[in-house]
Formats: C-alpha cells, structure tokens, sequence
C-alpha cells in the first residue's frame, strides 16, 4: 500500500519542479514517508522506464552530475488518475471508519 | 594504521580503508544482485552509486581524507538494505481476514452483496467473472456455461451483451468490494489497493494506449449515456478479437504458404496446391528443365522466384506476429532487407524472362504434304490413337470432367507434347490429301527450324481408316519451343469422312453446313460440300435435340382405344392389345400371348 502512496508523493513533488533524487529524498524524509533511500531508486527507475518520467543530467559543484527528473505527459495523466483513485479511497475510509459506532 | 585503497565512484576519488572497502562491495553487490538486469539494475546501481558518492563526499572534508568503516556504515544504514528497498513483503502484516469483520457480520456482509462487471478479470466485459464472484463460484464454469448456449442459436450471446449493457463495472475499490461480498473497512481497502498498486506497470501500460485517444476517453467519462461507454468497449474488445483472428490468419498462412513454396522449389516430388489441367507427376525442376536453356539460369530463376513469392510470405508471417505481440513499429533493417532482397528478385526475375524470350524469338513452320493411299469407296475414317507412345491410354470414360490425360510428359530423352489439331478442308483436285505443319520457336531462324524438323508426329492409314496420334515427341535437348501440329486433311467434294468418338481430343473448329460444334461432328459421316462439310447421318437431329431428347418425346406417346371387346394400350409399360379371344401383352419382358377362356 504504501508504494502506490510514495509512487502518488513521487509524482506529486516533480509536478511542481524538476528535481533530483536527494532533493526528493529530503522531502519525503520530512514526512516520514520513507524509510531507507534505495527505495526511491528503485520506483524512479520503475516510472522512468514506464514512460512516468524523464531526466537530464546537470553537473553539480560539489559533486557527481546530478539526475533532474520531470514528469513526462504520462505521468502528468497518470498522476491525475492517482490523484482521483487517492480522493476515493480517503471517501471510502472516512465511510469505513465511521461506521462502527 | 589500517591499508587505503583508492576507488572510483561514480567519477569521484575517494580514498578507503580496506574494511570499509569491503563492506562498501559486499553491499554493492547484494544490491545488484536482488534486482534483474530486466528490472534496470543497471541504472538503478549507477544512481544508487551516485548518491553514495554523494553522502562520502559530504563525509570528507578537508581534515578527514578517508572513508572510514563508519562512514560505510552509515551510509548503508541511509540506503538501507537491498530486502527493504520493495516495500511489498510484509508491509501491512498478513492480516487475519476475520480481525474485524467478524464470523457473525459475514452474512450481514454476504447480503450487501453486490453484483459488478470485474474490470481485472475479464474476457470479454468482466460479466461472467463478475458473476461468478457474486454467487461465489469459479468464474470459468460461468464462462463455460456461456459459451455453450451460445450453440443455442446464439441465446447466450445475446443474453451476455445485455448483462454487458446492465451491470454496471466495478469502478473503485470499494465496489471490488462490495462485488466480494467483502465488509469495506481500512483493513480490506488497504489490501485492495495495494492489489491495485502491484498492478500499476499494468495499468500504466493500458493508459499508453489510451493516452492517445485521450479527448475521446474524457467524452465517454462526461456523457451520461453509459450506452455509448459500453458501445465503445464493445467495438474496442471485438476490434481486438478481430485483430487477433487476422494475425492468426496470416501467420498460419503465410507458414502454409511457405512451406508449399519450399516443397516445390527445392522438393523432389510435385505439391499441387491447385491443380492446373494434369500436368502430370513432375516437379517444378522438371519442368524448369523443358524451358531454361541451362541449369544455371534454372537456378537463377528458382532464387528469383523464391525471394519474389517468399518475401511477401515472410512479411506475412512478420506481420501477423506484429500484430499479435504488438512489436514496436517495424524494425527499419528489417524492412529494408526485406524490400531490398524483393527488388533482388524482381531484376532477377526479369533477367531470366529476358533470357528465355530470348529462346523463343523467333517462330518458324515447317510444312509437309503426305500422300495419302485413296480409298476405293468414297470414305474415309479418321480416329485417333488413344494410346500413346508410352502406352498410356487417353481415359475416354472420363468425358464429363474434360479429357484426363496428360498434357506433357518426358524422361531423360524425349519429351511428349501437345497439341496436335487436325482441319478438314476442301481439296482442290479429286484426291485426298495430308498436311502437316510443324511450329516451334528458337533462337534464330536455323534455330527454330531445326527444332521443328526434330519434331517426331505419325499417322498411320489402314486402307482406309488414318491413324493419328494425339502427341508428338520432341528431343529432350530441344525442350520445350512452343512446338505444336497442326494438321490440315484435304477432302474432295462429294466425298465422305467417318469421325470416330476419338476424333474430339484434335478436330479443331471445322468448318459445317451445320454449324455442328466438333464435340458432336463424332460419331458421325460429313460429305464435303464446295467449300465444307455437311452431315449425311445426323437426319432429325435438330442440333440440341440430342439422343435422350427424342427417347423421351416418344415415351409420351400413349394410346387406349377401345371399341367393343378390342382393346389397345400403349404407355410406357409396352403394348396391350385383346379381342374377345386372346390377350398380346408385349413388354420389356418379352411377348406373352394368352387366350381368353
């Protein structure tokens, strides 16, 4: 369950900027959305190969050239969907937690 | 004081401590190990290699130059493990399914049931899985039962597209569900979607698809009509279904075709996939003998004419799997070779046509008059030999599906060839006469008349019955050169020739008074006019009255006349006749007389 959120948070962050994966990885950790960093690896590579996301490479003055993913069209739409799916499932939370009283 | 080792990290230096260095490759190594090279590994180890450097570099500064053992440490602890990496396994715990909806609320559950079309597993619409998961039963017996009254004058089909039209599709999760009879709660969603989220590559790859008829998907989302939605996944799943059933079609196709194409090209024996007339039992080498000059432009025009017929079957077979697979738009090598080594067979092609009409320029004709022996009483009878030179008879019962001979014949020697036709004109003196003309084509002029010099043709004449064979032969060396005779019988007026049944395999549209087609001049004497022949025995045969025609008319004939005690009958049983005496019976049974007592 809680790939198809970061999956959703992925998406989401790189809807509002190009960014590369440390800069995510700060993010994410603010919200204690991930645990260990070779997770986001591994779901960028997995959207980039779906056709999600795109990079371009910038060199970096203190380091290794860094990967600025984007979204593609793709994951534009697709993130549109998630967010659809997302609203239905908190509707059907809120339904499902309040019913037992 | 520990070892340093210099190491290479995504282009950066870094000086290492043995130990660390260690740890640092063990740790790679697990990473690339717990993924597939389908998966990315690749990539995925360069950016995880990436970030690495990244945190060393944060690391080590200007005072501390080495990555110590607890760098690597903490760096590991920050990637964490290759096992946490997929978040699946035993993310949420395996949840006993009875945690909170109880035994006791299952059939409180089982009643809000409710009946959906299921989108994940579906064939068609979902409908028969739908149903199947709303009585609780394996959808595949559903399908079954489906399937079979669809024999029922399509009943089930029917029955199935109106279902399609009815249920509705189970959208969101919660529907999944409620179409399980599954109580909604956090517990059941959770693994719903989760389902959903192992199902995201699907899902992903449906809206590649879709993406492009994206305006077109919005309008369906918008329009109230659910008609129109079901109209359009309609079309879509048998737009499918015939896509695939074209793509089965070619590919088996194109395979049949294939291999008949490579069994009579290089094959021994002959495959008649359409019978053409009875070319007999060759092969197509056979017959590439009779017509190239050489073995090598036989060759040649085998490798033409199989890049020719092949490519376009391979194609074919491409093109089906294409179709099936749904390749990535064609491969442009491929189709290049493909189109290149066609034009290869084509100017092949061409070449060797050019070659072989060379062989059949020019068309010479040799003429011969034969003397014949004349007949004392004024006829004479023609036939042909049904048994040709290699004693094979020309099957004469088989008249009604066109004579079953065959057209050509060889071995190693000679070759039999047709046609022979044979005219019959007027003579101009009072004497019957042969000519025989024989036709081939060459090279050049000495060529093709020493071709149709070689031409080996008998008649033969028993006083007065002529003799003629229905083939020639020609040598073998000669091949085929359009060879033919042509035979012209001269007849003096007043005089008379006898068709044998045999004569139709040559007679070759003779002149008549009659206007008599040369299937029925057989069987039959014609007398030659002043300038064609007319029938003497054909008296009463109107052309398409023929024999069973006037059987019949004379069937009708019936006669019952009576006048006192006498009697006589005639229908088709034979003929009846008494007096106050005697009774004639005649019959088919022969003739009975009886007196009457």
């Amino acid at each position: 369950m809680r790939k198809g959120v970061l999956e959703f948070c992925i998406l989401s962050i790189l809807s509002q900027g190009d960014h590369y994966p440390s800069e995510i990885i700060g993010k994410l950790k603010d919200s204690k959305l991930i645990v260990v960093e070779g997770t986001l690896y591994l779901l960028l590579t997995r959207l980039k190969n779906d056709g999600l996301l795109s990079y371009r490479w910038e060199e970096s003055t203190s380091g290794p050239p860094r990967k600025y993913y984007r979204l593609t069209l793709l994951g534009e739409q697709f993130l549109k969907e998630l967010g659809a799916t997302w609203k239905e499932l908190m509707n059907a939370v809120e339904k499902a937690t309040k019913k037992p009283n | 004081m520990k070892k340093t080792l210099t190491i290479n990290l995504s282009g950066i230096i870094f000086h290492i401590d043995e130990d660390a260095y260690e740890m640092l490759g063990n740790y790679l190594n697990a990473i690339r190990k717990s993924f597939s090279a389908s998966e990315g590994r690749d990539e995925i180890m360069t950016d995880i290699e990436s970030r690495i450097a990244e945190m060393m570099q944060e690391k080590v500064g200007q005072a501390k130059q080495v990555v110590t053992i607890a760098d690597v440490e903490q760096v590991i602890n920050t990637m964490g493990k290759p096992e946490e990496f997929g978040t699946e396994p035993g993310e949420l715990g395996s949840e006993p399914p009875g945690d909170l909806g109880t035994s006791s609320t299952d059939s409180s559950a089982k009643s809000r049931r409710r009946i959906f079309r299921d989108p994940d597993d579906k064939i068609l619409g979902g409908v028969c899985s739908g149903i199947g998961a709303y009585v609780d039963f394996d959808p595949i017996w559903i399908r079954l039962v489906f399937a079979l009254t669809f024999f029922f004058f399509g009943s089930g089909f029917l029955f199935y597209l109106i279902l399609w039209m009815v249920i509705p599709k189970a959208k969101t999760s919660a529907d999944k569900l409620e179409m399980r009879g599954e109580p909604v709660n956090i517990d059941n969603i959770g693994r719903t979607i989760n389902e959903e989220a192992q199902n995201l590559r699907k899902k992903v790859n449906q809206l590649k698809n879709e993406i492009g008829s994206k305006e077109y998907k919005e309008k369906i989302n918008h329009t109230t009509n659910r008609l129109v939605g079901f109209l359009a996944e309609l079309f879509g799943t048998f737009f499918r279904m015939f896509g695939r059933i074209i793509a089965y079609l070619l590919i088996v196709t194109g395979i049949f075709l294939l291999v008949f194409l490579l069994a009579s090209l290089f094959g021994v024996y002959p495959v008649h996939l359409l019978e053409l007339g009875n070319l007999g039992h060759y092969s197509i080498r056979d017959f590439g003998n009779l017509i190239f000059g050489t073995p090598q432009l036989m060759n040649l025009a085998l490798l033409g004419g199989s890049l020719l017929l092949g490519i376009p079957i391979l194609m074919m077979i491409y093109g089906g799997f294409r179709i099936l697979f749904n390749f990535q738009p064609s491969n442009k090598l491929l189709n290049l070779t493909f189109k290149l080594l066609w034009v290869t067979g084509l100017l092949i092609c061409i070449y060797v046509g050019l070659m072989v009409s060379r062989d059949f320029k020019v068309k010479v004709k040799t003429e011969k008059s034969i003397v014949l022996y004349q007949p004392k009483s004024n006829i004479l009878y023609l036939k042909v030999n049904t048994k040709d030179r290699s004693g094979k008879f020309l099957e004469e019962d088989n008249d009604e599906t066109g004579s079953e001979y065959d057209l050509i014949r060889f071995d190693e020697k000679s070759i039999t060839l047709t046609p022979v036709t044979l005219n019959i004109v007027p003579s101009e003196t009072d004497s019957f006469g042969l000519i025989l003309t024989g036709t081939a084509r060459g090279e050049g002029q000495k060529d093709a008349m020493n071709k149709a010099k070689r031409i080996k043709y008998s008649v033969r004449q028993f006083d007065s019955l002529i003799e003629f064979d229905y083939s020639f032969v020609v040598q073998s060396s000669d091949k085929w050169r359009g060879q033919k005779i042509q035979l012209t019988l001269e007849v003096p007026p007043n005089k008379i020739v006898w068709l044998d049944e045999s004569m139709k395999y040559i007679l070759n549209d003779i002149k008549n008074s009659s206007n008599t087609t040369d299937e029925e001049m057989v069987n039959r004497r014609w007398m030659m006019g002043s300038s064609e022949l007319s029938c003497i025995d054909c008296r009463g045969l109107d052309r398409d009255d023929t024999d069973d025609h006037r059987y019949l008319k004379h069937r009708r004939h019936r006669v019952h006349s009576r006048s006192g005690n006498d009697v006589v009958k005639i229908n088709s049983d034979g003929i009846d006749m008494e007096d106050s005496e005697d009774v004639v019976k005649i019959s088919k049974e022969g003739i009975r007389i009886r007196e009457k007592k």
